[in-house]
């Protein structure tokens, strides 16, 4: 007898069957006297027995044992990233603050350059002034000297 | 998340994920090990967990990535291995073939020479009974995607199968 329902197989190679009808195809292949599955039936039993395989107990019991074991561990305050974070974060302040400050300085810097440049051009108008006004002064005295040593003759 | 929701809600997926991960890298003890390590670390992630809305799709993913990770590292592994002298090597595989190695090597045989898209998409039908629409959600497809690369993958698995009945006769 044939185990199989060719409407189903053939929707089933044309990718036209639902899971359910799918999955009826598997039972009865699996069900099948095995000369008579032939290599589709070899086929969608591989399939269903594929689709069964599973882990055994022993695998859920080691994976709660690690996890309770990492639960007990001892906290850590921070973890890896938490750590990576706060040093990058710290890194970006100082970095930040290292810039402002040597901006702020080299700003105060510039206008105390400006300020000394000021005064000394402002001594040294002064001092021009100064110059100024003694060669008026000594040309003055020039004169009455000259004036004076004319009236002696 | 709690370690009592973490057992009703993650662990039960673990067959499942064993099965897809197998299905990656056709190796029993390695697949063992890729879930175990997607499982530990989902653990890890509990209070992202919490926040995500699909966690099965999610723990599919980090299978999947998992999975072809091992399989670059293992064939690295192969490659290293081929250098060195065949005795050692054939001493230090096991002995012992596990019951489920025929099925494994034939499920291997049925995929083996679909396209990539079309594997996946298999994988989450055939042998983990994703519908369609899960799959569409899974692997960011749409509906016409999904059910061409399904009747793609069937045509060329009948086509082998019928080679395979027509070479039986001929013989």
């Amino acid at each position: 007898m044939d185990w199989k329902n060719k409407k189903i197989v053939d929707k089933y190679w044309k990718a036209e069957s639902s899971l359910a009808e799918e999955q009826q195809l598997k039972e009865a292949a699996a069900n099948a006297i095995e000369s008579e599955k032939g290599k589709e039936g070899q086929y969608f039993n591989a399939l269903k027995s594929f689709s069964e395989l599973s882990l055994d107990a022993s695998f859920e019991e080691e994976l709660l044992k690690k996890i309770s074991t990492q639960q007990k561990a001892r906290p850590r305050l921070f973890s890896y990233m938490a750590i990576r974070n706060i040093a990058a974060s710290i890194l970006l302040v100082t970095g930040a603050t290292y810039s402002v400050l040597f901006v702020q300085n080299q700003q105060q810097k510039a206008i105390a350059s400006e300020l000394a440049f000021e005064e000394a051009k402002s001594a040294l108008l002064l001092m021009s002034a100064q110059l100024n006004k003694g060669t008026s002064s000594t040309y003055t005295i020039r004169k009455f000297s000259t004036t004076q040593q004319k009236l002696k003759r | 998340m709690t370690k009592e929701h973490f057992t009703i809600h993650v662990l039960p997926l673990q067959n499942k994920l064993y099965r897809y991960a197998l299905s990656i890298v056709f190796e029993e003890e390695l697949a063992k090990d890729i879930v175990q390590e997607v499982l530990l670390k989902l653990w890890d992630q509990r209070v992202k967990l919490m926040a995500v809305q699909n966690v099965e799709a999610w723990s599919i993913r980090m299978t999947r990535n998992l999975s072809y990770d091992k399989l670059k590292a293992s064939s690295r592994k192969m490659e290293d291995i081929e250098s060195v002298p065949i005795s050692f090597v054939a001493n230090s595989f096991p002995a012992e073939v596990t019951e489920n190695a025929d099925l494994i090597e034939a499920v291997k045989d049925i995929m083996q020479d679909l396209p990539e898209k079309q594997k996946e998409i298999f994988r989450l039908r055939e042998l983990l009974g994703y519908s369609n629409t899960e799959i569409e959600e899974l692997l960011s497809l749409d509906h016409n995607q999904v059910k061409v690369n399904l009747f793609r993958a069937r045509q060329k698995i009948k086509s082998k199968l019928l080679q395979l009945i027509n070479y039986g006769l001929e013989e």
